[in-house]
This record gives C-alpha cells, structure tokens and sequence, in this order.
C-alpha cells in the first residue's frame, strides 16, 4: 500500500469510528449501553497503553495495572483531599505513574526484561497493599466513594459531565485524543525504535540507539496513559478502592493486546471494542456467560494466533502473491 | 612472539594496548596489543577460541568487564557503552547473522541510520520539513547502498525471506549507512559460497576505498591475505604477530604455532 493509500485509509477509519461514536448517544439514551460504551473505550486506551510497552518495546508489564490504579488514587486524592479539579487530578495521575513507571524500570532493567516483568509485579502488589493499609489517605478498603462529576468552568458557567450521555462525549475526546497521540508516536521514529529494540536489542544497541532511555521512555509513556485511564475512569463510577488493582483487569488488557495482535495499532483498537462489549452481549443466558467468553478467547488464539493484525496481514499478502503468479504465468 | 614491524601508522585509529579478559579463571583474552591504521583493511586470524571474538565485545562496549586501554582516535572507548561507541564511528556486524527480520530489506537500511542523522524526537513525531528531508535522504542513501551490495532488486522484500549470504550483505550495508570510521566485521564470509565471498571483498575495498577502515576476523586465510594491507594473528588470547600478509605468510612463530610449521599460510 502506497503512503498516501495507507493515510487515506488510517483517516477514513477513524473518521468513521469517531462517526460511530458521536452517533451512538443520537441512537440511545439508555445508560447501560452508554456505559458499555464508556468502558469499551477506556479500556482500549488502557490497553493501548500496554501495547507501548509490551507490543511495541516488547516488555511484558504487570505493572499497567499498577499505573491504571495509582492514576485513579491520585486523581481521586487531588480532587476530594486537595480540593483541586479533575483535570488537575488527571495531570497529577500522570506526573505519578510516568514517575512511577521510570522508577521500576530504572532499577529492573538493569539486570534484564524478565526481571522487569517480577518487579512490574510486585509494584502493583505493592501499590494494591499501599490503598489497603495506608487507611489515614486511602481511606483502606471502604475506598473513596462520593467522586464527583468532572466539569468545566467558562466564567461563572459550569458544564458538568454529570450524564452518561455527557460522560460518553468526554470519553470519546479522550479516547481520540489519547489514541491520537499514541498513533504519532507509535508511527514515527520512537514506534519503530521500540521495535527494532523488540526484535533485536543486541543489534538495535550497534546500530547507536540507546536501548535503556528508549525503553523507560516506552514504560513512561504507557504508565501515562494508564493512568489517565484509571482516572477517568473511576469518576465514572464515582469511587476508587483497591479492587482498581484486581487481576480481572490486567487479564482484560492482555487479551485485548494479544487479540489484537502485538506492536498493531487499529487491529487493537477493533479488538478493544469488540473484548470489552462481547461479555456484555453474551449475557444471555448468563449462567452461560463466561463459558461462551472464554470459549470465545480460546478459538480466537487457536485460529488468529497472531492476532488480528496477523490475520488482516494475511490476507492482503494472499492477491498479492495471485497477483504475482498470475504475471509469473502470463 | 615475533618481532615483525608493525605497519600502523604512529597515531593508529584503532589502538588496544594489554587487553585481558577472563570468565571464571580462563583468560579468553590475555594482555592483547594491536592496532589498526587509518584507511586500513586489518584482518584478525587465529584458531577458534583464541579471544577473537571476545576481543571485539570488548572494543565495541558489548563486554565491559575487561582491564586495558581500548582507544580509537585517541579517545578511551573502555567503560563507554555499545551505543556510544557506534555513536562514535565503530560499528560492527556479529558473528551469528543479525538483521530485522519483520521488516523489509530497504527498511532495515534505514533504520541503522535513525540514531546518526540529529533527527529530534520532536521533529520525528510531527514531521517537520526537515525529517522528510532526512527521511528521503535516508532512503536516497539506502538506496545507493542496496546497489552497492547487489540487493536492490530484493528491497521491499522482508528481511527474514533473505538467503543466509544475502542476509550478510544486508548487514554490511546497514553499518555503512552512517558513514562510520571503522568498521569490525565478525566473520564476514563464514558460510558463504566463493561467488558472495568474492562479491563482499570487492564491496569491502569499494567502501575502504572512500576512506573507511576496515578490521575483519575472519578463519577465511586466503580472503583475508588478498584483502587486508595488515594481518593480526591471534593465539591463545594474545597477539602472536602483527605485519603485512606477506610477512605473515613468511614468519615462523605463526608457521609454527599457528599451522604447524606444515605449509604456507594464505596457500
């Protein structure tokens, strides 16, 4: 696909996804798909945020939900213990985990990857006891509850994000903006140094590239993003305790990103959307939910094991090489 | 060991003076001394095990648990890291054939020059007129090297389709990009058939041509006595001789030591 195809086609899919997604509270006023849809869209921000560091700079974090969970504490704290607003919460939630991520990765990358995945573990174990015991900020686990509505001030006007209509909206520029940026880096230099990093680092380090600042600008990067999802994300549900940090999540995330194909870009976001919704549509019957899901999951590693990308590669390779044979014939 | 003079120059580009490295008491590299003159084509033989191989980690920065001076330009290279030091004008291909394989041919060239060109992070995310330019130049450069070691044709080809020989020349090619001082080549025609053998010595004193010097380790003795101006024979972890092949081929240390006093060596 030639330069100006592959742009033409990266604009038309998310022009029509963003379409889709200014559309749906048109279509339906009902809360529950409204909060379908809410989720599904943070969770694939926060599943992208993994894809930096594991799909792209192929470090296998276990810390994401660490980041996700601190993001969602320290935003919570900004606004209910410091009085400040969400936005200034969601700043802080950032400064944090990227911190946070750059502190683990400084001390685990040292010795090698898969120690950064043992310390990435224990961070979160670590940041999960930190929201249990240290009950005099957190609260311990009653949590904080009571988180309110974001809203922006012009002057003595106030929009509060107080519906899940409303709510919806500023998710979906989250999410544009968020996967927006990522998408920048993740097609320019940094997104193929992390690769070259990922597929070789012996020779990634002779070719000049500083294999150590990339990476912990990868866990930085992606520790961000995770984190202004958690944040969001629990003043949706308006309270934050230490279940934010429960392995559900970080299965949910792995299974996106490994669904939708490592180091892949729009075939994770399809994946996102689809992962996060398909539990929802397999209610029915609900005895039989989380059967029929992880039957699901199974046939989709079984049949697509490099994921989606790996099966949309597939199939545009196939007219490539009818196309080839039929010159080779002619 | 022998006294044959030594043809670097006084300021050599590449200087090592007593390297020593050892893994759990075996000295692999044991007090080495050698040096590589600017615009030189240095070769380095010696049976296996000897520390080739080891020597060059060390000079590159990719074992820095070494004593010993390892200068290039007169800049101490010891305890820099392997990025630096290609940063620097060293690059180096490894022994076991290294390339990207999931990306295309033209792609791999490119990117060994993404650290090189001053290109900034900022620049790089918002494509600025000037990355676009680096970027076409790249390729413009790329390009010309893809022709340079005859894989032009194979350039939107995925690196890991390519033969084992053409994977070689992919490497070569991708050090060159950046232009460096020196380069090492591990093993550069070890499996490889004659036809490809003779093809990399032309690309190699083509590209030494435009003033890029060249050390080559390599159990290849007729390959690198036609192409080198300066042999090093290694044995033992130390430097038995340093001198021009023909005085290699004549010194009886390395007749005896190295092939037994049994024939000619480069024969």
């Amino acid at each position: 696909m030639s330069r100006t195809n592959s742009a033409f086609g990266n604009l038309s899919l998310a022009a029509l996804l963003l379409a889709a997604g200014i559309a749906i509270p048109l279509l339906t006023q009902s809360s529950y798909f409204l909060t379908v849809g809410i989720t599904a869209m943070i969770f694939t921000v926060f599943a992208m945020s993994l894809n930096i560091v594991y799909g792209y700079a192929g470090l296998l974090s276990l810390a994401h939900v660490g980041f996700w969970g601190v993001g969602a504490y320290v935003a919570a704290l900004v606004v209910t213990r410091l009085g400040g607003s969400i936005w200034e919460g969601l700043i802080a939630a950032a400064f944090v985990a990227a911190a946070g991520g750059v502190l683990i990765g400084a001390a685990a990358l040292r010795l090698s990857n898969h120690a950064f995945v043992i310390v990435s573990l224990c961070f979160t174990l670590l940041m999960q006891m930190l929201a249990q015991e240290w009950i005099d900020v957190t609260n311990g686990p009653m949590g904080i509850p009571g988180l309110p509505a974001p809203s922006i001030g012009f002057g003595d006007a106030v929009f509060t994000f107080g519906t899940p209509t409303r709510f919806f909206y500023l998710t979906l520029a989250f999410a544009v903006v968020s996967l927006g940026a990522i998408w920048l880096v993740v097609t320019s230099r940094i997104g193929r140094t992390l690769q070259m990093i990922k597929h070789d680092e012996t020779l990634a380090r002779s070719l000049g590239v500083r294999v150590t600042i990339w990476k912990l600008t990868a866990i930085a990067l992606s520790a961000i993003f995770a984190a202004l999802a958690g944040g969001l994300y629990v003043f949706y549900v308006t309270i934050v305790d230490p279940l934010i940090f429960d392995v559900y999540y970080t299965q949910v995330i792995l299974v996106i990103v490994i669904i939708g194909g490592l180091g892949s870009f729009w075939p994770l976001v399809i994946a996102g959307l689809i992962i996060t919704v398909l539990p929802e549509i397999l209610r029915t019957p609900n005895e039989l939910r989380m059967i029929s899901y992880g039957v699901i999951l199974m046939l989709a590693v079984l049949l697509m094991p490099t994921g989606i990308a790996g099966l949309v590669g597939k199939l545009r390779k196939r007219p490539a090489a009818a196309k080839s044979a039929v010159e080779l014939s002619s | 060991m022998s006294a044959v003079a030594n043809p670097a120059a006084v300021h050599p580009l590449l200087r090592v003076r007593n390297l020593r490295r050892s893994f759990a008491g075996v000295h692999a590299v044991d007090g080495l001394d050698i040096e590589v003159a600017a615009g030189s084509v240095t070769g380095m033989i010696g049976p296996n095990g000897c520390g080739k191989t080891t020597s060059v980690n060390c000079i590159t920065g990719f074992d820095r648990s070494f004593t010993g001076q390892v200068d290039m330009a007169q800049t101490p290279l010891a305890g820099r890291t392997p990025d630096a030091i290609a940063r620097g004008g060293l690059m180096r291909t490894f022994q076991a054939i290294r390339v990207f394989d999931t990306f295309t041919v033209l792609e791999n060239v490119k990117l060994s020059m993404q650290s090189f060109d001053g290109t900034t992070v900022w620049q790089s995310l918002v494509r600025t007129s000037w990355f676009r330019r680096k970027e076409e130049e790249a390729e413009a450069r790329a390009l010309e090297l893809l022709e340079l070691v005859g894989l032009l044709p194979k350039a939107g080809d995925m690196a890991g389709e390519l033969s084992y020989g053409q994977k070689k020349l992919l490497s070569l090619a991708g050090i060159l990009m950046s232009d460096p001082r020196l380069v090492i080549l591990d093993e550069p025609v070890a499996g490889v058939n004659p036809t490809r053998a003779m093809e990399i010595a032309e690309i190699i004193k083509s590209v030494n041509g435009r003033g890029t010097s060249f050390l080559i380790i390599e159990h290849n003795i007729p390959f690198v006595m036609r192409l080198c101006d300066s042999v090093i024979v290694m044995d033992r972890g130390k430097r038995l001789v340093q001198g021009t092949p023909e005085q290699i081929r004549n010194d009886p240390a390395v007749l005896e030591a190295y092939l037994g006093g049994a024939a000619n060596v480069g024969d």
